[in-house]
Order: structure tokens, then sequence, then C-alpha cells
């Protein structure tokens, strides 16, 4: 019985070292995308940047901010999937690729998934207590959403 | 030791039947006559046939209702038009919705590709139209 309760636990071991060779790749860019929201949007406050930037952009843009235990498989699999998900929904570095229609769109829906609780996801929070955003953060970028997509509208 | 086990699996099962039982299920829902936009009658019909059954005042599905409730239409906000028409031109176009569940039950109501571009253009052209006034 002890036996058994060795070898498994062996297996176990081998299998933890074995499956950290097969890595993921890193969604890391050097180059900042001309396209990026924050980029385009530069006069916007230091502390709403900051929020996008810890409560959004390690799914919603091309660069993540890892933690240690990222590049611990099987925790680097769940991330990436994670990733790969909120880029293919969402990507602040293409921002300034949409047309007048769906950059509202997007505002909107901003201020509506920070405002229901949708987003950041309850399981990223878990792990990243600084992402969670105050009713007064979420105010905040409603406010700022608001402004700017009625902006692109009176321009028009 | 074994009957423990089974007798602790019963509550266990019980709650998720339970939980599967809560699950919304949309029931068709006759009221087109209380919504009136002034929407094109061609949209409307679409809309009746494959949107109203969740995203009414009437409809029990609470998460649908949140995310977008035509009865409730006339008082979205300016940008908040927009954004839900560019989303109803998105989520029909990608065929997101209606979604599979509601297909399945109700195979009726699904939307052809001529249905869909009927939707799409109209939901792109009122938005257009939002954006200019």
């Amino acid at each position: 019985m002890k036996r058994i309760g060795r070898v498994s636990l062996y297996i176990l071991l081998g299998s933890f070292i074995f499956i950290q060779f097969l890595r993921t790749e890193k969604n890391v860019s050097d180059e900042v995308s001309p396209f990026d929201f924050l980029e385009v949007n530069a006069d916007m406050p230091d502390m709403l940047q900051a929020s996008f930037k810890t409560s959004c952009y390690d799914c919603h843009s091309n660069n993540t901010n890892y933690p240690w235990y990222a590049h611990l498989a099987p925790f680097s699999w769940i991330i990436d999937q994670h990733i790969r998900n909120g880029k293919s929904e969402m990507n602040f570095a293409g921002y300034e690729t949409l047309d007048d229609r769906h950059k509202i769109g997007l505002l909107d829906e901003i201020c509506e998934a920070v405002s229901d609780s949708t987003m950041p996801p309850q399981n990223y929070l878990m792990l990243h207590r600084d992402a969670i955003l105050t009713p007064e953060d979420i105010t905040a970028i409603c406010e700022w959403t608001e402004t700017e997509a009625l902006g692109i509208i009176r321009k028009k | 030791m074994k009957k423990t086990i089974l007798i602790s699996i019963i509550p266990v099962l019980a709650i998720f039947l339970f939980i599967a039982a809560q699950s919304p299920t949309p029931a068709p829902v006759q009221i087109t006559e209380d919504i009136d936009l002034g929407w094109p009658e061609d949209v409307m019909t679409l809309l009746d046939k494959a949107c109203f059954d969740c995203h009414t005042a009437d409809a029990g599905n609470i998460k649908a209702k949140g995310s977008l409730n035509f009865s409730k239409w006339e008082g979205y906000k300016l940008t908040k038009k927009i954004s839900k028409l560019n989303g109803i031109s998105e989520e029909v176009k990608e065929k997101n919705m209606p979604p599979n569940k509601y297909i399945k039950k109700y195979p009726d109501n699904v939307l052809t590709d001529e249905e869909i571009t009927v939707i799409t253009s109209w939901a792109n052209a009122e938005a257009d139209k939002l954006m200019e006034e």
C-alpha cells in the first residue's frame, strides 16, 4: 500500500516536470501599436489609464503582465487560453482601426461589462486583487466612455 | 460503506436536478403590438420571431433581458442605442443569436441568410442614422 503511494507520487512528480517542456507562446510584444486604445487616448487621466492597464490589458492587449506561476504548466495553459479568448473577443491594440459605430459599441460595452461585474472575471480577480475595480473606478470609467462616445457622435 | 456513499450522492443529484429545472427556458410570447419603435415592418416581424421571446419585458430570461430589452428601448441613451444596434448586427451576423439552444427548441424561429441580411443592414443603417442626428 505504501509502495503504491510512493510510486504514484513519483509518477505525479514526473508528469509535472514533463509538462513543463510543453511551452506556450507568451503574449508579449515589444512594439506599441499605434492603434492602441491607451495610445490614441493618451490625454486620459492617469488614474483611468492605470485602471485599464491593470484590470483589462492582461487579456485584452498584446502585452500581458505575467505573474510567476504563469510560467508553470498547467497554469500556463489555462492562462494562455484565457488570454486567447479575451483577445479574440476584444483587443485594445486595434481600437483605432474600428469604425465610429464599433467604437461607440465598444465604449458602451466596456461600461456595461464593468458595471455588471462581468469584467474583470471573478476567477481573474481571485489572483489579481489589484485589478478589482471600486465603485468609484467604475463610475470614472463609465463617465469617460460616455463622454468619448458622445464626442465621436458630435464630431460627425 | 457503499450505502453511505450512495445516500450522500442522492441529495447532490437532487440539487443538480433542481438547478437544471430552474434554468430559464424561453416561452413564446406575443408582444409585437406593445413595441412600437417606428421600425420597418419586415424587421419587426423578424425581431419578433427570433429575439422578442427572450429580449422583452415579459420574457423569463433575466440574463437576456439584462443585456438587451426591447421593451425599454425608448429609455436607452443615444450611445446605448447605437451600441445595441451594433451588437444586434454582430450577434446575428455571427449566428451567436438566436442561440443554438433556443433554435433547437423552436426550429421554426431560425433566421435564414436573407433574413440575417435584412436585420444587419437595417441595424447598421439605423445606428448610422442615430449618429448623424
